[in-house]
Parts: C-alpha cells; sequence; structure tokens
C-alpha cells in the first residue's frame, strides 16, 4: 500500500467533508421549508462529526490534519464553485434557488459517498493490518450516514422537481427580465424617450440571435 | 485614403507571430505628433486605444491572479507584455506640449463622439438607451472642462475640438451624482446578445475606465481649488460610468470567454483605427498592432477550444463588421439632449426628474456631495463673473453656452436639494 498516496487522498476526503459543512451552512440559511431546513442542520452536525473522524483518522496513521494535499485543493474549488453558481446567476424564483440548493447537496453528497465508497474498499483490500483496522473502524462508523445522506438528496430532489412540474408554482416570466437587457420588455415599456431616429444600420439588426447551442447544431 | 473592407474573419486573418512581437526602447517609443496639426480624430483613436490597452493590461492581470494553470499563467505574461508595450507606444503618441487640460477636453471629445456612434449602431435598445444617458453626461463635462480651460489656461476648446465636437451644456454635471446602486444596469445575455453588443460595451467601458484614470492622475496638478475640486467631481461621475457600463456585461461570462472577448474587440478598434486614419505614419502603427492581436485572438481562441470545449466562432461568429468611425455625430447628440436631457436613473431604467419618487436615493447622495459648492456650477459663474468681452476665438462659442447653463442648472435636482426645500416633495424627504 502507497501511505503517502492515501494520506493525499484522505486530506481530499477531509476538504470534501469542510466543503460540505459550509454548504449545509448556507443552504440551511436560506431553506424556507422547515422539514428540509431541519434534514440540512442535522446533516451538517453529522457531517462536522465526520470531519472529525478523518481529522482523527490522519493523525493515526501518522499524518497532518494540517497538510492540504493538491485534490484537496481541487476539491475546495470545487466545493465553492457550488456555492458561487448564485452569485453569478441571478433571475431565479425562490423555488428555483432552493431546488438548485438541494441538487449542490446532492452533488457534494455524490462526492461524499464516493469517498467513504473507496475507504471502504480499502478496507477489505489492505494487507496492513494496522491500517485495515483504522480504516475499518472510520467506515463502521460513518457509511451508513453517508449512505443515508445520498440518498436522501437524490430521493427528495426528484420529490421536489416532480413537484414544481406537476403542481408549480410558475414563476413569472418577467423575473428573468428583471436583469436582462432585452429584447422583452419593449423599450418603450421601460423608458420615458427612447431614441429612434439618427440610428444606423446596425441598430435595425435584431438584438438576439439564436444560442450557440442551435446555431452549432445548425452549422453540423 | 485608401478603400479597405470593413468586414473581416478575425480567425482566419494572418497575424505577426507571438515571438515577434517585442520591441526595443527605440522601437517602441515614436515621436509624438504636433498638437498644431494632428486630426481631433487621430488623437482621439490614441486615446481610445490607450484606454483599450490599458482594459486589457487590467484585465489579464485580474485574470492572472484567478488561475493556476501554467500554460493559461504563462500565455497571459506573454501577451500582457505586449500589450503594455503597445500602450506605451500609444500614449507616448501624445506631445509633452499638450496641456492636462488640453488632453482632457481631447478625452471628453473620445467620450462623446465614441458614444454617439456605438449608440447609433447599438442593436439592443436597452444597451443603446444606457449610452445615450452617458453620453449626455460626458457631453456636458466637454462644457464644463472648457469653460476651465478658457478660465486658467485662456485657450479656445475648439483648437482641440476642430468643430467636430459641439460645446453645449448638457444633462447638468451636478445631478450626475447618484446614489452608487441607482447606477446599475441590467446586463446582456451572453448567449443571445449579438457579438456587437458585446464589443460595443467593452469598448466604453475600456474608454471610461480610462477617463477615469486620466482624471484621477492628473486632477491634482493644477494647483487652483476650482480645478482640483472640478476633477474631483467629474472624476467621481466617470467611476459611475465605468460601475454603469460594467454591470451590462453577463456576469455568467468566464474568464476565458472574457479574455477572447478582450482580444476581439482589440482587434476591432485597431481595424477601425487602420481603416479611418489619415496619418500614414500612425497608420502603421495602427496597422502593425492588428496584426499582433489577430496572434493574441487566434491563440485565446485556441485555449478556449481547449479548456473549455467552445468554439470561439460558436461564441462570436465566423466574420465581424467592423462599421464604427470616429465622426462627426453634432445632429445625433442635440436629438438625445433633447429628449432626454430632463432623464435621470432609477433602479435599472430611466425615469424623468419631475417623476421621480420621493424616497430616490439619489437626492440623498446629491445633498451630501453637493454640499458647500458644485464645482461644475462654480466654474460657470467665476467666467460669468468676469463679463469679459467677445474678442477671442471660442469667445462667442462659450458665451452662447453659458447662457444655456445658467437655465438648466437652475432646474437641477441638485439645485432643488440645496435650496430651500420647498422646490421637490423629495426634498423635503431628505431634510
Amino acid at each position: 500500500m502507497q501511505l503517502p498516496v492515501l494520506l493525499d487522498k484522505l486530506s481530499e476526503f477531509l476538504m470534501v467533508e469542510q466543503g460540505g459543512l459550509e454548504l449545509y451552512r448556507v443552504v440551511a440559511s436560506r431553506c424556507t421549508d422547515p422539514a428540509l431546513t431541519q434534514r440540512y442542520e442535522a446533516f451538517g452536525q453529522e457531517t462536522a462529526i465526520h470531519r472529525q473522524v478523518l481529522v482523527n483518522l490522519i493523525q493515526r496513521l501518522g499524518g497532518d490534519p494540517n497538510y492540504v494535499s493538491p485534490t484537496a485543493r481541487l476539491a475546495q474549488v470545487k466545493a465553492a464553485g457550488l456555492l458561487q453558481g448564485d452569485l453569478v446567476v441571478d433571475g431565479l424564483s425562490q423555488q428555483e434557488l432552493e431546488a438548485n440548493d438541494l441538487e449542490n447537496v446532492l452533488l457534494a453528497e455524490t462526492k461524499d459517498h464516493a469517498d467513504w465508497h473507496l475507504l471502504q474498499q480499502l478496507a477489505q483490500q489492505v494487507d496492513d493490518p494496522t491500517v485495515k483496522q483504522a480504516l475499518q473502524e472510520v467506515v463502521d462508523q460513518v457509511e451508513d450516514e453517508e449512505d443515508t445522506h445520498l440518498s436522501w438528496a437524490r430521493d427528495t430532489l426528484s420529490q421536489l422537481a416532480l413537484k414544481l412540474v406537476t403542481q408549480g408554482p410558475a414563476p413569472a416570466p418577467e423575473r428573468w427580465q428583471q436583469v436582462l437587457t432585452g429584447p422583452v420588455p419593449p423599450i418603450e415599456q421601460i423608458h420615458p424617450a427612447p431614441i429612434e431616429q439618427g440610428l444606423l444600420e446596425p441598430a435595425r439588426l435584431s438584438p438576439w440571435q439564436e444560442t450557440p447551442v442551435v446555431r452549432a447544431l445548425r452549422s453540423g | 485614403m485608401t478603400t479597405v473592407p470593413t468586414t473581416l474573419d478575425p480567425w482566419r486573418e494572418k497575424g505577426i507571430p507571438l515571438d515577434k512581437q517585442f520591441r526595443s526602447w527605440r522601437e517602441r517609443v515614436k515621436a509624438p505628433y504636433n498638437k498644431r496639426d494632428v486630426d481631433a480624430y487621430t488623437r482621439a483613436r490614441v486615446i481610445l486605444m490607450n484606454g483599450v490597452e490599458n482594459e486589457c493590461w487590467n484585465y489579464s492581470h485580474h485574470f492572472a491572479r484567478c488561475t493556476d494553470n501554467p500554460a493559461i499563467k504563462g500565455l497571459l505574461a506573454q501577451t500582457r507584455m505586449v500589450e503594455q508595450q503597445q500602450q506605451t507606444t500609444i500614449n507616448w503618441l501624445n506631445p509633452p506640449d499638450q496641456t492636462v487640460l488640453e488632453t482632457t477636453i481631447a478625452y471628453e471629445q473620445v467620450a462623446v463622439d465614441l458614444t454617439a456612434y456605438l449608440a447609433r449602431n447599438e442593436p439592443d435598445a436597452y444597451v443603446r438607451e444606457a449610452f445615450n444617458f452617458g453620453l449626455l453626461e460626458d457631453f456636458d463635462h466637454l462644457y464644463r472642462y472648457s469653460e476651465l480651460l478658457d478660465y486658467l489656461e485662456g485657450k479656445d476648446p475648439d483648437s482641440i475640438l476642430q468643430g467636430k465636437t459641439e460645446i453645449i451644456p448638457g444633462r447638468p454635471t451636478a445631478d450626475h451624482h447618484n446614489d452608487p446602486e441607482v447606477m446599475l444596469r441590467k446586463h446582456y445575455e451572453k448567449n443571445r446578445a449579438l457579438p456587437l453588443s458585446k464589443l460595443h460595451t467593452l469598448t466604453l467601458l475600456s474608454a471610461e475606465q480610462q477617463t477615469y484614470l486620466f482624471y484621477k492622475e492628473h486632477g491634482f496638478e493644477y494647483g487652483s481649488r476650482l480645478a482640483r475640486e472640478l476633477y474631483a467631481e467629474i472624476g467621481e461621475v466617470e467611476e459611475h460610468h465605468v460601475s454603469f457600463y460594467e454591470s451590462l456585461l453577463d456576469p455568467s461570462e468566464t474568464y476565458l470567454e472574457r479574455q477572447v472577448m478582450h482580444e476581439l474587440m482589440e482587434v476591432y478598434n485597431y481595424f477601425h483605427c487602420y481603416a479611418q486614419e489619415t496619418d500614414p505614419r500612425i497608420k502603421q502603427i495602427w496597422e502593425e498592432f492588428l496584426g499582433m492581436e489577430l496572434t493574441h485572438l487566434h491563440l485565446w481562441g485556441e485555449m478556449l477550444k481547449q479548456y473549455q470545449g467552445v468554439d470561439p466562432r460558436e461564441l462570436f461568429g465566423d466574420t465581424m463588421a467592423v462599421d464604427f468611425k470616429f465622426t462627426e455625430n453634432k445632429e445625433y447628440v442635440r436629438r438625445v439632449l433633447e429628449r432626454q436631457r430632463d432623464l435621470r436613473l432609477i433602479a435599472y431604467g430611466w425615469a424623468p426628474k419631475d417623476r421621480l419618487p420621493k424616497d430616490w436615493p439619489s437626492y440623498r447622495y446629491q445633498q451630501i456631495v453637493n454640499a458647500g459648492g458644485i464645482p461644475s456650477e462654480e466654474v460657470v459663474m467665476r467666467q460669468l463673473q468676469q463679463r469679459r468681452p467677445a474678442e477671442r476665438p471660442g469667445d462667442e462659442l462659450l458665451d452662447r453656452a453659458r447662457q444655456v447653463a445658467v437655465k438648466v442648472d437652475a432646474d437641477t435636482t441638485a439645485a432643488a436639494v440645496a435650496g430651500d426645500g420647498a422646490a421637490t416633495p423629495a426634498t423635503q424627504e431628505v431634510k
């Protein structure tokens, strides 16, 4: 077994738990569904414990929990990326925002679950009895909870999306118009004295074109 | 002048290889133009392209601080070094005997004729109206600085403008002072907006940012309190304009997309400079730099393809029509002035000044910044008090503008805020 590789991976997994904790903190603070909020808070607490479990494991294997491996940095960037989405994109309804939060939980928990699945497989395959024992103990402690986190996120997101599609509410189309320049509503509705005279030929072009996807499909 | 095409395929045009783009000190520092016989729009192109290069340099640093990819950092370092060499060449074309105020007049001429022509060409009506709004503000700055030039240096502003751009008060500068959030606009949608709208926005943003930098960097060079205050006042409006125009950009554009957009914007602008330039020596510079930028565009387009899987043609189109030119826009500016002088900004929109909400946030802001006097109005009053007969070139033009200014300045929201509280309901609100 390559212990340095394992320690690099554990640093990454620790960062994933840290990212999960931060994600739960944010989504719980802005969720308007009390049942979901309760779940986020509970999972956040469990994630904090998983973080501690990994710190203990790293120390037990002779590693340093202060060490940040390159892939841990990658995990950190990805976790921040999940939370960055709604800093960059506005015009979401409250329902869309909360569904996006839950989707981010699903993405984060999918990775988290894969990490613990790997540790479980390692515990079965590794030769070193000390490492085997240490891995088995943490997997026994955490893996069931990770299973629950993932299946809950996947099932709840499906339910939420199904409910939105079948029952609504449909968000007002104006939500998008509040952030985009055009072409609707017409300028006359938002400007008291728009200029129509003295314009040149390019100003007569339609202000919107087909999306890059449609254009790419058209060009084959 | 040789006829040149106005459309190019920026992805196929041959450029200058990157390893042939660095220049010696001797090569990059050229002889300045002669301020007495330079064409006003040659000077305008020098000012615009200096601003474009500074924006590209600035953005490249911003991008570099947010990436650890060696290939991208490396190419940023390479192309940025070329950008800053180009900036030196361009900015050093300005002659040493051109005073800060003379250059300032030229900056405002750029702002007026650039903004007006871009607005006339802009397909997105919302973006166009944002340009029109900024246009009337820069138009007024031109008048206020013209008064200062006459007051401090006794010079005719038209010796810079050469009759191509008018000197008349626009929307009074005293009313340009808005609550910072009021300035923010909606943004275009990056998937649907035409590349032309993106290029227009980034070009104008570059020019306004350059104007901001110039005023902030040179406003202190005058000993006169009035001049120092006027540069402070208008410099802050330019900061407003930077916030205003940058809010039109789609924030979901990635770093790499923006980098390609910057290179395309440079190609667009060097191309019209090359096509329109009347000074053969300077035309050669535009042609050389166009060749450099084409290579930068190709290299960054490849990066976009490699790291984002996006063909830049899908984002920005196969060909590019370059319609822009520096030219007179007097009739257009007058029309905008007539229809829009009394408009003010509200959240993501516009409203006539007599229909502003009572709690319009800019009332409070104007109460703060205009307390104790408004430099852009004081300069007019000082000139009026001199009661000088019209005897020198330009005196009549300024006299005419001054008469208009006295009328419009008395009717500003700023005057209402500073008055006795009876002018508007909003005045009562902020008291």
